[in-house]
């Protein structure tokens, strides 16, 4: 999936920047660049989270993911600055009719800066074939939370599966040290298969908090197992933090599961959040 | 014929590498109450096999193998295992695997293992089983392939003493699965491994077994 791109009419390469700063005790969106399919609410303030804290929903204006689109987002959070950034909801990725699609997300969080990052599960269509990259700098003294997945719908009721999904989530320190890499490859077939990686579940979501701050793993868990998901957390290598694999029958379970599992990580780093509206 | 031949005693399950006390999460797995036919065992070892021995371990461990001489490289493919290894039980087991498997070798003083052995003492290395194979067996004279059978050979000769030890699997069954695999492990291992390729693994049912296993008051096997 990374060879030379032919691009089809229908491609759309697009790629979207925000930059959040600290200004008088809030967090403001100081830089915007959002082309289409992008398209983004203003920045909330809901007096949650830490003080000051921005929400802003990322949404598409497209209908999802097509064949041979390139998109990537650039997001900054600028030294003791908080932003909490959520999509409004699920992004399909249709069929890519033997090509691909690409999303490729870098994100950079100063010293000092809180972020969460709560991206709703891909939902992955018959013959989808969708790479997934995200990059992130963090400062050792930030706080961040990354939640995404995946799931699959065949609007036909077919059975058809998607084609591949290429999976990275890479966390680098400001002096490149590889703090943590969760890279994957799958395929529809082996996502589906009672005995394969996802034990005949339909749906696997991921929450990822790094922090130096020490937390409970078990505080994680509670409440997903009171909702039936498959969950467990484990500390991540070089003590950055915690992360928490969840599983479930489908994209809409994933997503409340993720939003559940989100919440409870903000309450861990002492940042409660209050219910957000999708 | 010696590179065979080290080939053979390496993969043999009763050469002292530490690897009877580690289950990689099977014994989690194999614990949950589901009809765990033959079939339906045979088909998990497969998964772990395609889905992280095979693009995580045996990548590490070609890597290592490349570049065995160079002290450096080496370190830094162990941190990079390291940091993909997102499940601590299995982090945590593939180290200890790894010192247990280096300090045999340093006893019985096969070649660059006693200077590794001090590399991995003073910390300079973290000792991650697959990077330690690759580099002592081309030390023993095996080539790429040989290494990543042998070590292939050892994961699933592993997975099916682990699952007759629990009493999941009779001898004859258990070896009926490791004959069915061997095409998988022949498959695996051709599959070319790129000096820049990253170690990457989904087996996410696993990792929650194993994490659960870990909490659980009562264990034969360390993961």
């Amino acid at each position: 999936m990374n060879g030379p791109v032919a691009l089809s009419r229908r491609a759309t390469l697009a790629e979207a920047r925000l930059v959040f700063a600290e200004a008088g005790g809030r967090t403001r969106l100081t830089l915007q660049h959002i082309p289409y399919p992008f398209h983004i609410t203003r920045p909330f303030h809901l007096g949650d989270g830490p003080a000051g804290m921005a929400t802003l929903y990322l949404q598409s204006s497209s209908g999802g993911i097509y064949r041979d689109d390139r998109l990537s987002f650039d997001l900054e959070v600028k030294p003791g600055a908080a932003a909490h950034v959520t999509t409004q909801a699920s992004t399909i990725v249709h069929d890519t009719k033997g090509g691909w699609a690409g999303l490729d997300i870098r994100l950079r969080v100063g010293k000092g800066a809180f972020l969460i990052l709560a991206q709703d599960p891909l939902v992955l269509f018959p013959e989808a074939a969708m790479r997934s990259h995200l990059d992130l700098v963090i400062d050792p003294e930030a706080s961040v939370i990354l939640a995404d997945g995946a799931g699959t719908h065949d609007p036909m009721g077919k059975a058809g599966r998607f084609a591949r999904l290429d999976w990275k989530t890479c966390v680098r320190s400001p002096a490149e040290d590889l703090l943590m890499l969760d890279c994957w490859r799958v395929d529809g077939q082996d996502f589906a298969d009672q005995d394969g990686p996802l034990h005949g579940q339909g749906g696997v979501g991921t929450v990822t908090i790094l922090t130096r701050k020490p937390l409970d793993a078990r505080g994680l868990e509670a409440g997903l197992r009171g909702m039936g998901c498959q969950a467990a957390a484990s500390a991540l290598p070089h003590a950055a933090g915690l992360v928490l694999r969840l599983l479930g029958p489908d994209g809409g379970f994933i997503a409340s599961a993720l939003d559940t599992a989100v919440r409870a990580a903000a309450a861990l780093l002492g940042s409660p959040l209050a219910p957000r509206r999708k | 014929m010696q590179a065979l031949l080290h080939m053979l005693w390496q993969s043999d399950s009763a050469f002292p590498s530490g690897a009877f006390a580690f289950s990689h999460g099977l014994e989690g797995a194999l614990g949950v109450k589901e009809d765990w036919s033959i079939h339906r065992i045979a088909a998990l070892f497969a998964t772990i096999l395609r889905h992280r021995w095979s693009t995580a371990d045996r990548v590490i461990l070609v890597q290592a193998h490349r570049h065995a001489d160079d002290r450096r490289r080496l370190a830094a493919i162990d941190r990079q295992f390291e940091a993909a290894s997102l499940t601590e039980p299995l982090r945590v087991g593939s180290r200890r695997q790894g010192r247990a498997f280096l300090t045999s070798h340093a006893r019985l003083r096969s070649p660059g293992a006693p200077a590794l052995k001090e590399a991995l003492d003073r910390k300079e290395i973290l000792g991650h089983l697959p990077v330690l194979q690759g580099a002592i067996w081309r030390q023993l004279g095996m080539d790429e392939r040989q290494a990543s059978l042998a070590a292939g050979y050892a994961a699933l000769s592993s997975l099916a003493s682990v699952a007759t030890r629990l009493g999941r699997l009779g001898a004859i069954q258990a070896h009926a699965i490791v004959r069915d695999l061997l095409p998988v492990l022949d498959q695996t291992v051709a599959q070319p491994v790129g000096d820049d390729a990253m170690p990457s693994s989904f087996v996410p049912w696993l990792e929650i077994m194993a994490l659960e296993h870990a909490q659980a008051d009562l264990r034969l096997f360390v993961n």
